[in-house]
């Protein structure tokens, strides 16, 4: 009996491993297979005018994961990337980071994807990205390697990884460090101008929190929060006048150390600890949301008259009109601006206050310069120039003219504006319209038609759109008339100050290693400003804690990156 | 019923389940106002109880209604609730009955065949891969299958059986009924709450699910509905900005809803449908099943 | 002996049909794909695939089990919070089919049962979203209640203590209703005769409740509870993550949410699995001691 059971327990597992030996040809074909539907084309939408194609000359086929998949294959937008570029092209759908992996996994590699750059070192230790020689790039895409070397001289390292380059660079050109809101009405209300140093400020925060600011009797308002849900921007203007960011590395005398280690970063977390002690500080700054968590609670809280300081809200988010998102809270909540702003002709007609002005609608908020500190230095949090990687399939380095041809479609994409806004917006007289100002707007009723989708799912344009967005300044209000104006050139001077960003801008290849080093920070800090350790005792040593377990081997590797860009 | 008097226990039993009952409906209400409420009105709102919308709007309810694919993700999601909820309590009551007989032989065996899925997988990788290979990626099937055994349920069901008294199926065997009637006639009406109970987990499973459709699936419309509720969230962020560009300034924006109002709306639309089939799970709720079947 | 084995398989042939799909089934689409479990034990590569992988031993549990981890207190808070919530909501779902069973009107009870479960249906998104609303100290419902009765403010959601109870209270209202459904099939299966002799022997609702339904219910509690300790190691991942914060992060840090962190986000496959294969290990043999005990007191376990 006994050895009856152990035949059938072998026969089943023999039969399991049989079925899971077809699994073990995992990574079959790395080539242009249709092997996965994924890739697969949508045969009723595409034989028809693919035949066409292939008989007037042999078309380079394209496999392309692109930020917004389109519904359909055989759009608008890939018929005219087909035309223009002699090529086909087969979308492939993504929607999570997931269902690439498990593409990637089953050897089923696009030819060009869109990552972040967080992915970028996975993705190449995993070996299923192509290396894409410079040369190339400077021969086939000479205008795109102008466009990013002019904003960022080292650019081409960030994504170059033991010598290679893998991922080529889309840049945000639009990057510009927080803005920062004070409330007019309630420095009107307290008699106090708005405040230069990190003194004045404090001064400024006592009165915002004991003087009744908002007036309605009741001592219901304090200066500031934060998002605890983004830990780079965590008072970032109080440690920016310091010139820190505690989870930044940035340069100290030609080297890279980590923000965190660094005495400056001690001393204003003391001076957060005073504040917190003081009240100033809203109690609930442990729980509130940024609005990337879509909960928003900072813009919010100080439209509502909560918090009286703002200081990490990007800087479009406040655009003076009625989308921004820090200026949407604010309208609602007051009815001036309602009024104001439901006349559309006033839609785009302010500009930011830097001082409480004495008439039009009341309240407003202002934008102040950062604080400076003891040391004279202010700044607030900069995110990246560079934002996304565009990088090829490992299939693409054995075929050189796949490479050329897909380095041809991103230099035309990034220099070309007309083929850049009717690929990636759509055509004239259909989906945009020049209006009196000679500015590009969009078709007035094309939101209301059929074909519209928001992200170009339809036409396709989504595929293509925000590949390069961004990447080439000159872009940036090539497309929405007014608003883009106001967008990036009329609230663009409130971000006029000293950003305070990352100096390591290429992943470190020991990062993975030490996946959750800054859990452990980010909770010191959390308890240090709430007064439950005592700074000046424990700092140190968890200075010291945060080295060992692995601080120690990035502080090297950033350094080594650093140096080799020198 | 009338005559007997409410005793201290039935009061206190009846005010605890009521104010449960009402903490329950509480977030209904919330994102029924939610979805009824404009963009404006949310934004601005004072957080209070929320008890009605701010502003009032179908915007949200006419944007679901209106998005790509809503009709076939709606018959994605029915289809593999119907067939998924049948096809795998068939094969697991049937397993469950044979696993519940001490007498089939190399039982041990099979019972901890079916445990250890309960503790080890392979995980998402290989689950693809042999999708994959089986042939079965963008096939609706593949939803259907996926989920269909569940140990943890199987082994519910087989205890269930277990406690039926071996008794009934002998009398039934003497008065000439062979296995298949056993099954059919005996051992599955006994059963009822519970296969109706299990039956309500899978379906309300199905129901559910996405994260297969999202991986497994390709095609836009073989898709479940909540594939298409998450993507229009996405989108309806999108679509505001898009609002602006087109110039219409605020006056026209006061109705847009906000994509929380879309998905509170969603939410209402995907529920309300499965909510039905409690009901009807109920009536094999009834005291005497057993009893019932014994006698006839 | 070979030849009686080979006898009864012909002899139960019927109940050997009706296994045959189910057990096909989680060979195919369960032992199959198994060879997964490989990753956590190697460097996994997308390229080479998982045999071809390099092995690397025990290296992701070493990371796992390292003091920077702080590994003790995530399997303590894990612990923690999944014991409370044995206790509480396991415990709940069975008060809570207890008391449905013992209302006499049928609207009410067919009402309470088809409200009680509808948290279900909810995602920990949500219900995280508008808890949060609630129970905010400057302008949730429940601290304005607080004030109306001249207490002081209470911000739950940052005190360790405060935060533990409201994961408890919330698992609680969110899945005992669900949970309830179960045991209700399960008392809709006794037999009323007996509770018709225990009245004849002069029982009070009580004594019926603790002599007749507890008893009669009790071979699908102790299944249940073996099933449930399985699962000890699981504390609710959505549930905490939604919930958690850095001030609590003593209590709240747990497995699923270090994993998170660390394995998925970054999309390191091979730690996330040693995680899920070191709790689902600790699961299964707690469920065979589980059993053993369930066993003893003389209930049908899994074996």
């Amino acid at each position: 009996m006994k050895r009856k059971s152990s035949i059938v327990l072998t026969m089943i597992l023999v039969f399991a491993l049989l079925v899971s030996a077809c699994g073990k040809n995992e990574p079959s074909n790395t080539s242009g297979s249709n092997a996965s539907p994924i890739s697969s084309p949508d045969s009723k939408n595409n034989q028809g005018s693919n035949n066409e194609a292939e008989a007037k000359e042999a078309t380079v086929a394209l496999k392309w994961q692109g930020p917004n998949y389109p519904f359909e294959d055989g759009t608008y937008a890939q018929k005219l990337m087909e035309e223009t570029f002699n090529v086909s092209i087969t979308p492939v759908r993504i929607d999570d980071s997931q269902q690439l992996n498990l593409l990637l996994a089953s050897g089923d590699i696009p030819d060009i994807m869109y990552i972040s750059t967080s992915e970028l070192v996975g993705y190449v230790k995993n070996d299923v990205l192509a290396g894409i020689p410079l040369d190339m790039v400077k021969k086939f895409a000479p205008d795109y390697y102008d466009i990013v070397v002019k904003q960022d001289p080292n650019v081409f390292t960030y994504g170059s990884l033991d010598g290679t380059l893998y991922g080529l660079p889309r840049l945000d050109a639009a990057t510009a460090p927080y803005a920062l809101s004070i409330r007019g009405d309630w420095l009107k209300n307290v008699g106090s101008d708005v405040p230069k140093t990190l003194e004045q400020l404090e001064e400024v925060f006592v009165k915002f929190r004991n003087n009744d600011p908002d007036q309605d009797g009741k001592k219901n308002t304090y200066a500031m929060s934060m998002g605890s849900d983004n830990v780079h921007s965590w008072f970032n203007s109080i440690f920016g006048a310091y010139n820190t960011n505690p989870f930044l590395w940035l340069e100290r005398d030609g080297k890279l150390q980590y923000g965190f280690t660094l005495n400056e970063t001690k001393e204003a977390l003391k001076l957060l600890a005073k504040w917190k002690s003081m009240d100033l500080i809203d109690p609930e700054f442990i729980t509130d949301k940024s609005r990337t968590s879509g909960q928003d609670d900072i813009s919010y809280k100080f439209s509502a008259g909560r918090i009286g300081y703002a200081d990490n809200i990007s800087y479009d988010d406040q655009q003076w009109d009625n989308d921004g998102h820090l200026n949407a809270k604010w309208v609602a909540q007051h009815p001036e601006w309602q009024e104001f702003f439901g006349d559309p002709a006033n839609t785009y007609v302010t500009e930011p206050f830097y001082s409480v002005p004495e008439s039009g609608p009341q309240p407003v908020y202002v934008n102040m310069a950062p604080p400076t500190g003891p040391d004279g230095q202010s700044g607030t949090l900069v995110g990246n120039l560079l934002s996304r990687f565009i990088v090829f399939g490992k299939q693409v380095a054995n075929d050189d003219e796949k490479m050329e041809r897909l380095l041809t479609i991103l230099n035309t994409l990034v220099s070309n504006e007309d083929v850049y806004v009717s690929i990636e917006f759509g055509a004239e007289g259909k989906v945009w319209e020049y209006n009196d100002a000679g500015q590009r707007v969009m078709k007035e009723g094309w939101t209301e038609s059929a074909e519209y989708h928001p992200q170009g799912k339809n036409l396709g344009t989504g595929l293509f759109f925000d590949l390069l967005f961004a990447t080439n300044p000159d872009f940036l209000s090539a497309f929405g008339g007014p608003r883009a104006v106001q967008r990036y050139e009329k609230t663009k001077p409130i971000t006029n100050h000293t950003g305070i960003g990352n100096a390591v801008k290429a992943p470190l290849a020991s990062e993975s290693k030490y996946p959750d080093l800054s859990a452990m920070l980010q909770e010191y800090i959390m308890k240090a400003i709430l007064g439950e350790v005592d700074i000046d005792a424990t700092y140190d040593s968890t200075v010291a804690k945060w080295l060992s377990s692995g601080g120690e081997v990035l502080t090297q590797e950033a350094n080594d990156w650093f140096a080799s860009t020198k | 019923m009338g005559k007997q008097r409410l005793s201290l226990f039935d009061i206190f039993n009846y005010a605890a389940l009521t104010i449960f009952c009402l903490s329950i409906l509480y977030p209904f209400v919330y994102l029924i106002n939610m979805s009824l409420s404009t963009s404006a009105g949310l934004y601005s709102r004072d957080f209070a109880l929320f008890l009605w919308p701010e502003g009032f709007t179908l915007e949200a309810y006419r944007k679901f209604l209106s998005m790509n694919y809503v009709y076939s993700g709606y018959g994605s999601t029915i289809f593999r609730t119907v067939a998924g909820t049948v096809l795998s309590l068939i094969v697991m009551s049937g397993a469950a009955y044979a696993l519940s007989k001490k007498y089939l032989p190399h039982l041990k065996i099979y019972t901890t065949i079916f445990v250890i899925t309960m503790f080890f997988g392979g995980g998402l990788i290989p689950s693809y891969l042999l999708m994959r290979n089986l042939g079965l990626l963008d096939n609706v099937w593949i939803l259907v299958l996926g989920p269909m055994v569940n140990a943890f349920y199987l082994l519910i069901i087989r205890n269930f059986f277990m406690s039926i008294p071996e008794e009934l199926e002998e009398s039934a065997r003497l008065d000439g009924a062979g296995d298949i009637k056993i099954f059919t006639h005996v051992i599955i009406p006994l059963s009822l709450p519970v296969i109706a109970t299990i039956g309500l987990w899978q379906a309300v499973n199905h129901w559910n699910a996405w994260f297969d459709s999202l991986i497994y699936i390709n095609s836009m419309d073989k898709h479940v509905i909540s594939v298409h509720i998450r993507r229009l969230v996405i989108e309806q962020n999108a679509a505001m900005n898009d609002q602006l560009i087109n110039s219409l300034g605020s006056v026209q924006k006061k109705d847009m809803p906000a994509p929380e109002s879309i998905r509170a709306a969603a939410i209402m639309v995907t529920i309300i449908p499965i909510l039905c089939v409690y009901p009807f799970i109920q009536r094999f709720f009834v005291r005497g099943v057993m009893v019932g079947a014994v006698k006839g | 002996m070979g030849s009686v084995t080979w006898k009864s398989y012909v002899k139960y042939k019927f109940l050997f049909l009706l296994l045959l799909p189910a057990l096909a089934y989680m060979i195919i689409f369960n032992y199959a794909p198994m060879y997964g479990v490989l990753i956590a034990f190697k460097d996994y590569s997308f390229t080479k695939g998982v045999w071809a992988s390099p092995w690397v031993g025990f290296e992701h549990f070493h990371q796992l089990f390292n003091a920077s981890t702080n590994f003790t207190r995530i399997l303590r808070n894990t612990v923690v919070i999944s014991g409370l919530k044995m206790i509480f909501t396991f415990g709940g779902a069975i008060v809570l089919a207890l008391f449905i069973n013992e209302i006499r009107s049928t609207a009410f009870k067919r009402i309470t049962q088809n409200i009680s479960y509808l948290p279900h249906f909810l995602s920990w998104v949500i219900i995280g979203s508008i808890m949060m609303e609630m129970l905010s100290p400057s302008n949730g419902v429940v601290n304005k209640i607080i004030e109306l009765f001249g207490g002081q403010t209470i911000y739950f959601l940052a005190d360790k203590y405060w935060f533990l109870s409201i994961i408890v209270a919330s698992d609680i209202w969110q899945s005992i209703g669900w949970g309830s459904i179960i045991y209700l099939a399960a008392i809709s299966g006794i037999d009323p005769q007996l509770y018709d002799s225990a009245k004849i022997d002069g029982a009070g609702r009580a004594r019926q409740m603790f002599s007749i339904t507890l008893p009669s219910i009790a071979n699908v509690i102790a299944i249940m509870l073996i099933l449930q300790v399985g699962s000890i190691l699981n504390a609710g991942f959505d549930q905490i993550f939604n919930l958690y914060n850095f001030k609590v992060f003593e209590v709240a840090d747990i497995l699923d949410t270090y994993a998170y962190r660390a394995g998925l986000e970054q999309g390191n496959y091979s730690l996330s699995t040693a995680v899920s294969l070191f709790k689902n290990g600790v699961g299964l043999v707690l469920v065979l001691i589980a059993n053993k005990i369930v066993n003893r007191m003389g209930h049908t376990g899994l074996w």
